[in-house]
């Protein structure tokens, strides 16, 4: 019963928060009712024992994700009657797209149930840890496809500095090197001016 | 015909013992590394071409731990495998890498390319590739191809004021992301159909009736098709070959679609060997198209590069009616092929990176007048390059074809060989184009030859395979039939 309550009350502020994402007129608090959402996903995943994958949510899709669309929608000016009418114009082929997953997902709940059993029938999690066990996996049987991502991390990394790093000419750049390596003779000159003859 | 489940065959080899048989890659990528620390502390002004020597360096050694380390075996807990025919595209890839760092050793100034990333984004796309060719399961498969094209992405881009060139790495990036995806969709319904992404487990299962499983397939034969360039999917192939700097464009028209190949012939003859049937209608269509576009689009390119592009189109088209045929002399025609193709594209590649017209890199068939007045010796080579991609006996290419559409007939695609061999007679026409411009046509500014050692000894290795390529015969032969899947 307490364990139901709670699972309705967070899985109603999940909605209503993915509500507020697509109705609300400034596009920040757009963002931040996403980060709503996934925070509350996040704790949902962790009704299902899934403590690793909440934990992940909250990281990747929060602190990276959401925080970059933040960023990119307060630099971009973007007006908001514009935004407005924009949206308009797409509302029939959502409410196509909309009813199409309705109509999936009402067939998988009420006609053919069998499916939906079976794939419930999650293992007993438990005893396990899964992060434990996740780690378990990765670092042994799946250690050559780990490495790999790595790899392809390692070429992303390459590629973006080869991408963006051009040296200009002409251009006033602070070379920290140098600011350390100067030295106080360098730059003071200790001079003795006598009275009454200085400039 | 070949018999099902001949993976179960090799050995599974347990913990560190496995990873000998992934000896080069591990090399390669440890070295690459080290190249890396070494560029920033110690090669200060020669920073290119030190890399670049030194990139030279690791693929002869990683050419040798292929070949000298001749067992074979799965590996990685079933991740990996290394069989003979592995091996032999390990081989290939890595011949084609050292010519491409022949290739950009001197050109990497006039290509505006002469960043020391360009070595180690090389190294690491040739790790991606040999570990694709070995890879067996979808997910070795799908991290692979992805860790074979992203540096490739990057290289279209390296030359950064030309406007051109980052349009070709956009198209390119766009696309491949594109394929990617559909490769990715493909081996998620395959896996929620079978149940595992291993290649044994996938074989094992009789796949015949099975709907989700072909729809799979087709999705993923799409994804491939998009990145060996294969009509309908071939859109990306003239602008990008285009837009980059001649070495990488020599780069993209080999090594990537060699090791695409391996793995395709992988599934095609081993891994869906059992829906073969519902197989090679597409594989008809995707060949047939190909050869169509790749034959009729050539005939009104200016460019020299897009002339390429759509010849390359027009090549996959006829190594894809090798993979129709399914049968073991099939498979050697297009390993024949594969091996003549390249050595075919190296020649016209270093012609083209060695001419230069106004100190600027050629770009039009028609900056190739008076090429016969000029340097007689060159234009010789470029002839016979010309004529053998089209195809004429008794130069290397000739005989490519001939085994591939032979191989097609043996299997009683009677039709498929006639048209291709059709197809094969038009794309004569736009390479004897090039010929009649280059001896018959004069201009008034000279073309300059800026050869250098590393491009003369491609030119002249090239001009020896397709000349006297019925007298290595039986070296290719003794390599190719030894070798199984």
């Amino acid at each position: 019963m307490y364990y139901s309550m709670l699972f309705y009350i967070f899985s109603f502020f999940v909605i209503a928060s993915s509500i507020g994402v697509i109705t609300s007129k400034n596009p920040v608090y757009c963002v931040l009712y996403l980060i709503l959402a996934f925070i509350n996903s996040a704790i949902l995943f962790l009704f299902l024992n899934a403590e690793f994958l909440a934990m992940l949510l909250i990281v990747v899709y929060v602190g990276a994700v959401a925080v970059l669309f933040l960023f990119v929608v307060m630099m971009l000016n973007i007006n908001i009657e514009e935004k407005k009418s924009k949206f308009l114009k797409f509302k029939p082929l959502s409410i196509i797209l909309g009813s199409i997953i309705l109509v999936e997902f009402l067939y998988f709940l009420i006609i053919d149930n069998s499916t939906l059993e079976k794939l419930s029938n999650t293992p007993n999690l438990e005893q396990k840890n899964n992060t434990i066990s996740l780690g378990n996996i990765l670092y042994t049987d799946f250690a050559l496809l780990f490495q790999m991502c790595g790899v392809i991390l390692l070429v992303a990394m390459i590629g973006a500095i080869v991408l963006t790093l051009r040296k200009r000419p002409g251009v006033k750049k602070q070379i920290i090197k140098n600011q350390v390596d100067t030295k106080k003779e360098d730059v003071i000159e200790v001079v003795s001016v006598k009275n009454n003859e200085g400039a | 015909m070949f018999t099902q489940n001949i993976i179960n065959n090799y050995l599974q080899i347990p913990g560190i013992d496995g990873m000998l048989l992934a000896m080069p890659e591990i090399f390669i990528f440890c070295s690459t590394l080290i190249l890396m620390i070494l560029d920033i502390f110690f090669f200060k002004e020669k920073s290119f071409k030190n890399t670049n020597k030194f990139g030279i360096f690791i693929i002869i050694i990683a050419f040798f731990l292929a070949l000298l380390l001749p067992s074979t075996g799965i590996a990685f807990n079933g991740l990996y495998f290394v069989s003979e025919l592995s091996t032999f595209f390990k081989l290939i890839i890595l011949l084609s890498i050292f010519f491409v760092f022949l290739l950009s050793h001197n050109k990497a100034d006039i290509e505006g390319i002469k960043f020391s990333e360009f070595n180690f984004l090389l190294l690491l796309s040739t790790c991606g590739m040999l570990i694709l060719v070995s890879s067996n399961s979808f997910l070795t498969f799908f991290l692979a191809l992805e860790l074979q094209a992203l540096p490739i992405y990057v290289m279209c881009a390296l030359k950064k004021n030309d406007i051109k060139s980052a349009e070709a790495s956009l198209k390119y990036f766009l696309l491949g992301a594109l394929s990617s995806g559909f490769i990715l969709f493909g081996i998620s319904l395959i896996y929620g159909f079978v149940g595992s992404i291993s290649f044994e487990q996938v074989s094992n299962i009789s796949l015949k009736e099975n709907m989700g499983i072909n729809f799979g397939l087709i999705l993923i034969l799409a994804g491939v098709a998009f990145k060996i360039s294969s009509a309908p999917f071939h859109m990306w192939a003239p602008d990008v070959y285009e837009g980059t700097p001649s070495p990488i464009t020599f780069f993209i028209a080999t090594a990537p679609k060699i090791s695409i190949l391996g793995i395709l012939i992988y599934l095609i003859y081993r891994v869906f060997s059992g829906i073969h049937d519902n197989l090679s209608d597409l594989i008809i269509v995707l060949s047939l198209s190909s050869m169509l576009v790749g034959s009729i689009g050539a005939i009104v390119q200016k460019n020299l590069k897009r002339l390429i592009a759509y010849s390359s189109i027009a090549h996959m088209g006829f190594i894809l009616v090798g993979m129709v045929a399914f049968s073991e002399k099939g498979l050697h025609a297009i390993m024949y092929y594969l091996i003549i193709y390249l050595f075919l594209l190296t020649g016209v590649f270093a012609i083209i990176l060695s001419l230069q017209k106004d100190d600027k890199p050629i770009e039009l068939i028609s900056d190739l007048k008076g090429l016969y007045n000029d340097h007689p010796f060159i234009s010789i080579c470029l002839l016979i390059f010309m004529f053998s991609l089209a195809g004429i006996p008794p130069l290397s290419g000739f005989f490519g074809k001939w085994l591939v559409f032979f191989s097609a007939i043996d299997s009683g695609f009677y039709i498929l060989a006639i048209l291709g061999v059709l197809f094969s007679v038009i794309s004569a026409f736009y390479y004897l184009k090039i010929i009649r411009v280059m001896f018959f046509e004069n201009s008034d500014t000279p073309l300059i030859i800026d050869g250098n050692r590393e491009i003369r000894f491609l030119i002249n290795l090239s001009l020896f395979v397709s000349v006297l390529f019925f007298a290595l015969f039986p070296i290719f032969d003794y390599m190719i039939l030894n070798t199984k899947i």
